[in-house]
């Protein structure tokens, strides 16, 4: 990154500087956290917006064919952005908090978008691996001043601002959120990429909202009921994504409303062989007779077996 | 208490000479079992990568031949093989097997955790004689990949077709039915004696090729269809960057040296990954990719199972750096569904690629001597 | 007597037989389907050689294709092939200066790339069946269109109809969801022909930079509706060669001859005579030790001629001649 931004020398005032936040991956769970702290930088902040069926085409043209849809969909998203926007911020999540790491693939998101459009492409990049501390977080926020040609101080204090704001949210205190009514009630479990995408989810939290369904997903929980549910893996390294997929599970099992879970999960995803195996195996173990179905998509899904699948779960949970 | 352990390629050599040493009482998985790898495949979740299929069949049959304590070492990080265990206990458990688990964690040993762990096993026994079995199952490593390093400039050089295989199957044989550091010491350098031995041809020139990727299936011949010895006997040089000894000393010895430098490979990364760790050995993928392209090297093979998240991310760079230095990079990817023959084709005009290109090398070169033609060699 | 050159090809779909002459013109071809049954195939084809050639001099064979080692065994060969290099060199025998080769067979596709006469990289894909002639048999047999009329249809269309998935299952409902919302037969063909060259891409070439002269080769060349396809997707014009059909079994030819002119040695071949033996084969089940080795055996008039599939060689090295 600090060679990418080391000849990018500020020729503009900050407002004029467009900044591109890709509506994919993270964004999902921390939009709103990097919006707040480029607004607040003075940048003018361009969201690529909902998948499209061109964003999925382009990324799967621009994609090996190995890696999984979510990254393949992130990098039409990125290539959207890379010629209206003067840079394209991708986080490099290694950790979120202590005991938490991410996906292997976060890790190597920003690499793995730039060489796939052919270094076409001004990323702005920050390590984020609060479980070994802030040193690299530092640096890029140092890199970041630079760009911006603002000062380090400035740029630090808004991205801990920023931060804090996020972690205030997550990390209220509480059992389950009160928006949850008792109503006849599905959750949707996965990463929040798969089941906020309209496009990768074939909509299916509005198709079990027509249904009338009350939907849940782990956000519906706050980050403590998530975390203190956890059934494996309490104070031991996992993935976030994955602690907050299985906590939820296994707390949703105490609502009485919950009917039945849908896993949402892509082709061959790694974190997810493991989460669902572990969710089954929990399910399995508590007296409740939960009814669970895991569904696997890819860019070559059709949407018609997919409503099929879907309608047969339900109609099963009905009777 | 008859302790069981997983095999990764030949670590079980020198497992064997630490548990003989100590003497305690243990059961082998037999080696290279499609019998039992059905069984792990059978009992593991569809996605979940080959090695862990793998390892979970070795277990069951250990544990169905009367062992009652399993032995196995995990590394830390984004790799989903520190999860291993616990998703592995689980399905044990649920199968109805009763067992003492003992797992070593590589990323961060202590010698503290290690004595707590092993306590159970050493009462009785003398510090001096574990010291002693460890050192001796530490030089094992090292001189099981020394001979296997020989065995792979010897076998695509040799005359007598199949001789090298011979020799490492006999040494392979021994190693699997001599028990103590002792016996195992005498077939090592046995079948060192015989290798230099061999009649090779001095003067023909192998294409060499580099292994890099996951380290299980890198090191494991039974679950890498035994690609050292497929490409030898194509009369191709083999290099595996990935090793049991180097595993070993990555994860272990290195975290012992007091001043640790940046590893060569990491540094050589950079320029395609801006951060030192994407999971597993993805980054010394990478690296070593870059590392051995410059020359040093004619092809790269990189080997992965299947749904491997590190690796996968290292694939995306390779291409990159096949265009920049001109080295071809063949990317493998296997799982229990693999087929021999297409690996066998892949492998066979990935060699006749390379050895194309090393002669119309030498040609521009005007070289006078036209390079050797290799040997043409039936491939069974 | 003047020599000639035997190159067989043992595919999974089709068993594919070339003779050629010294000046490397092939004076016959032969394209049979294997139909599970290699070694009936290539006998088959043997025997069809020697009642249209006569009695022949064959200096050199040479065997390629997934089946190869077994072609060697029962019709002797002087070079075993694999099918990039044998494909790379007979394509080259063609267009000296070609730098892409596309083939797409029955159950397998290639891509293969040269630059200054030489292969620099390649890719096959042998898992997935959309994207190959298998499966565009089956397309034509459940629209009851005969296969050979297929690309006339495609070349029909004024609009494509676009046809989802890479998988074989998945491609077929879709067309089947599209046949039933009332698209015509022609856009449907189409769009199925740009699908599979769409994947055909995706899956061998991506990020790889497809340079002309292009050829294209392989069973599915003769369909003028692919061909039209990746010309459309490429803006490369693809050479379809004379014996694009058999062009594994051609480089093989030509590879043998080059085999034994170089090492001066009488040809392995067995003769066609040979052809008319009995040949079986079976499979043992080897329980020497924990591998379990499944052994391959052929026996000739029942005697044993070669085995192998063992790790230890315990097996082969009992063979009489390899």
């Amino acid at each position: 990154m600090n060679q990418i931004l080391k000849h990018a020398k500020p020729q503009k005032s900050n407002s004029d500087i467009t900044v591109g936040l890709p509506s994919s991956m993270m964004f999902y769970a921390h939009g709103e956290l990097w919006e707040d702290f480029f607004s607040k930088l003075g940048c003018h902040v361009e969201k690529s917006g909902p998948t499209s069926r061109e964003i999925l085409n382009r990324g799967v043209s621009l994609c090996s064919s190995e890696v999984c849809m979510p990254v393949k969909v992130f990098t039409g998203h990125v290539d959207a952005l890379a010629k209206r926007t003067d840079y394209v911020f991708i986080p490099r999540y290694i950790s979120m908090g202590r005991h938490e790491m991410d996906c292997p693939k976060f890790c190597g998101l920003p690499d793995m978008v730039r060489i796939n459009l052919h270094n076409k492409v001004n990323l702005m990049e920050v390590d984020i691996d609060f479980d070994k501390g802030t040193e690299k977080t530092k640096a890029s926020l140092g890199s970041i001043s630079n760009t911006l040609g603002i000062d380090y101080e400035t740029v630090k204090n808004i991205f801990v601002n920023s931060v804090q704001n996020k972690l205030d949210t997550d990390m209220k205190v509480g059992s389950v959120e009160p928006g949850i009514k008792n109503m006849p009630s599905i959750a949707v479990l996965g990463h929040p990429y798969m089941i906020y995408d309209e496009m990768l989810s074939m909509g299916l939290i509005s198709k079990l909202k027509q249904k009338n369904f009350q939907v849940l997903t782990p956000n519906s929980l706050t980050r403590n009921v998530r975390r203190s549910h956890l059934p494996i893996f309490k104070n031991r390294n996992f993935y976030e994504l994955g602690s907050d997929i299985l906590g939820s599970a296994s707390a949703f099992l105490e609502l009485p409303q919950v009917k039945g879970m849908i896993y949402l999960s892509p082709f061959a995803c790694g974190i997810d062989s493991l989460v669902t195996e572990f969710i089954e195996r929990h399910l399995h173990n508590t007296e409740k007779n939960m009814p669970f179905m895991k569904i696997t998509v890819d860019e070559h899904t059709g949407e018609a077996g997919f409503d099929t699948r879907l309608e047969a779960f339900l109609d099963m949970i009905e009777d | 208490m008859k302790i069981t352990f997983p095999h990764m390629g030949d670590a079980y050599i020198s497992v064997k000479v630490l548990l003989d040493e100590l003497g305690l009482d243990y059961y082998m998985p037999p080696v290279g079992s499609h019998e039992t790898m059905e069984i792990g495949i059978a009992n593991s979740p569809e996605f979940m990568c080959l090695p862990f299929k793998k390892v979970l069949g070795d277990f069951i049959n250990g544990l169905n031949n009367g062992a009652d304590t399993i032995l196995f070492g995990e590394s830390g990080g984004q790799c989903r093989m520190s999860y291993y265990g616990d998703l592995m206990q689980d399905i044990l458990r649920s199968m109805g097997y009763k067992f003492n688990y003992i797992h070593f964690n590589f990323s961060h040993l202590t010698y503290k955790e290690a004595a707590r762990n092993l306590g159970p096993f050493l009462t009785g026994k003398s510090k001096l004689s574990v010291i002693k079995a460890a050192v001796n199952a530490g030089w094992t490593v090292f001189a099981v990949d020394k001979l296997y390093a020989l065995s792979r400039k010897i076998r695509c050089r040799e005359i007598k077709h199949g001789t090298t295989d011979k020799i490492m199957r006999e040494f392979e044989q021994k190693a699997q039915t001599v028990h103590g550091f002792k016996n195992i010491h005498r077939a090592l350098t046995e079948a060192r004696k015989e290798l230099k031995h061999v009649e090779i041809d001095k003067t023909f020139e192998p294409v060499k090729i580099a292994l890099v990727g996951e380290i299980f299936i890198s090191s494991d011949s039974f679950t890498n269809l035994e690609i050292e010895k497929k490409l030898g006997n194509m009369g191709a040089y083999v290099h595996n960057t990935m090793g049991v000894s180097e595993w070993i000393f990555k994860h272990f010895i290195k975290y012992m040296i007091p001043f640790n430098r940046r590893d060569k490979s990491i540094e050589a990364a950079q320029p395609y990954m801006h951060t030192d760790d994407i999971g597993g050995h993805g980054i010394y993928t990478i690296g070593n990719t870059e590392l051995l392209s410059h020359g040093s090297y004619d092809g790269i093979i990189q080997i992965y199972p299947f749904t491997c998240m590190p690796e996968i991310i290292a694939q995306t760079t390779l291409g990159e750096i096949q265009r920049k230095n001109g080295v071809p990079v063949m990317t493998l990817i296997l799982d229990e569904m693999t087929g021999e023959t297409g690996y066998i084709t892949r492998l066979e005009a990935f060699v006749d690629m390379l050895r194309f290109q090393k002669e119309q090398k030498y040609e521009e070169k005007n070289q006078k001597e036209p390079i050797k033609h290799p040997k043409l060699k039936h491939v069974s | 007597m003047n020599p000639y050159y035997l190159g067989i090809d043992v595919g999974s779909v089709s068993t594919d037989l070339v003779v050629t002459d010294e000046n490397d013109t092939v004076i016959k071809k032969i394209y049979l389907r294997t139909c599970g049954k290699p070694i009936a195939a290539l006998t088959h084809g043997l025997r069809i050689l020697r009642d249209e050639l006569g009695d022949i001099q064959i200096s050199g064979a040479g065997t390629t294709g997934s089946g190869r080692q077994l072609a060697s065994v029962i019709a002797g060969a002087d070079i075993v092939k694999n099918e990039i290099t044998a494909h790379s060199i007979a394509s080259k025998k063609i267009i000296p200066d070609v730098r892409t080769i596309m083939e797409i067979g029955g159950q397998d596709s290639k891509i293969i790339f040269l630059k200054n006469g030489v292969v620099c990289d390649f890719a096959m894909n042998t898992v997935c069946a959309a994207g190959t002639g298998s499966f565009l048999d089956r397309q034509a047999e459940r629209m009851e269109i005969p296969i050979e009329k297929f690309g006339e249809y495609a070349l029909r269309s004024k609009n494509p109809t676009r046809i989802a998935g890479r998988c074989a299952v998945f491609a077929e409902s879709d067309m089947i969801h599209k046949q039933q919302t009332g698209h015509s037969e022609e856009d449907i063909i189409r769009g199925l022909c740009e699908a599979l060259v769409r994947n055909y891409l995706s899956n061998l070439a991506k990020g790889k930079e497809i340079v002309g002269p292009v050829m294209f080769q392989g069973g599915v060349a003769a369909n003028i509706g692919i061909k039209a396809a990746f010309e459309h997707e490429l803006g490369l014009k693809m050479y379809v060669p004379e014996y694009y059909d058999v062009m594994g079994a051609y480089g093989a030819a030509l590879l043998a001859k080059k085999k034994v002119k170089k090492t001066c040695k009488p040809t392995a071949f067995y003769g066609f005579e040979n052809a008319f033996n009995e040949f079986e084969t079976r499979s043992i089940e080897c329980d020497g030790c924990s591998n379990q080795c499944e052994v391959i055996e052929v026996r000739v008039n029942g005697e044993v001629r070669a085995r192998w599939g063992d790790k230890c060689g315990k097996w082969s090295n009992l063979s009489v001649a390899v």
